[in-house]
């Protein structure tokens, strides 16, 4: 796979078909040679992110939007946006994790995609609201994948 | 390991007064419910001590955390608890991460998970071993 390719995907804005976004992700960190700890806390990332581009994808009355998933393949990172076509959201960030104790059953998602990635930020335009997610390529990783 | 999109849940006897929950596949937003599911059917059975087997659990979210966390309150609440049984290093960094390995008890192997199990509802049954 070449740097600056891009691999695309849409999926209806339904929770069964956050798995596969997933997947076609990290089948993108595989073929760059991501190591197996980096390509966990991807698949996390966008897991998290599709879960909250689903839950806003529904308009009132309507049939769930899509959700575009974008991956560019950089030379030094993979870079994965996420967008939700449907009602925007405009999370507050950093997200602060709940405090264990409290027993919250909600609330984790956007702190744990901080925390998987080197950055997360939130761009909304025309209603639509993206998420873009970096994950620095190691070295031996790049070197990796140039081989190929 | 091969994956596995989707998840299965299984319910047995793991031990006197112990119920068990075998895992298999991804715990994510699309099958959490089917694991609330099960849980519940335990809580509403009047299961005290369940253990959730996430030896071949290859992802967990979110949204699969909160329903654990669900489990261990409601298991709580009629003086039992929920343990959680041989996650991969992967699935306990989550657990860290997060803070919930302060409010999980996670156990390597079923053995462990289930003398825990019993000698917790020994020192209830016990009249020295009372709150």
């Amino acid at each position: 796979m070449k740097d600056n390719e891009v691999i695309c995907l849409q999926i209806p804005g339904e929770t069964e078909y956050v798995g596969i976004a997933r997947h076609a992700v990290d089948a993108v960190g595989e073929q760059i040679s991501l190591p197996p700890d980096a390509r966990m806390a991807i698949k996390l990332a966008v897991g998290e992110a599709c879960n909250n581009a689903v839950k806003h994808a529904r308009q009132a009355g309507s049939e769930a939007h899509p959700v575009s998933v974008a991956c560019r393949v950089q030379p030094d990172a993979l870079e994965i946006d996420v967008t939700n076509h449907g009602n925007g959201f405009h999370p507050e960030v950093p997200a602060a994790m709940p405090v264990a104790e409290a027993l919250d059953e909600h609330g984790r998602g956007l702190a744990l995609m901080e925390m998987m990635m080197d950055s997360v930020e939130f761009l909304s335009e025309n209603g639509n609201t993206t998420v873009r997610m970096r994950k620095n390529r190691p070295m031996a990783a790049m070197a990796a994948a140039m081989a190929l | 390991m091969e994956t596995t999109i989707g998840l299965t849940v299984t319910p047995r006897t793991a031990g006197e007064g112990t119920q068990a929950l075998d895992l298999v596949g991804e715990v994510d937003v699309y099958t959490a419910p089917l694991l609330r599911q099960a849980i519940m059917d335990q809580v509403d059975a009047g299961v005290k001590y369940l253990l959730i087997d996430l030896t071949k659990v290859e992802y967990l979210d979110s949204t699969g955390l909160g329903i654990l966390i669900g489990g261990v309150k409601r298991l709580k609440e009629q003086g039992g608890n929920l343990h959680l049984v041989g996650p991969s290093a992967r699935i306990t960094r989550i657990f860290e991460i997060t803070g919930l390995n302060k409010i999980f008890e996670v156990y390597p192997s079923e053995q462990e998970a289930l003398s825990a199990s019993s000698q917790a509802g020994a020192a209830r049954t016990s009249p020295a071993g009372g709150a």
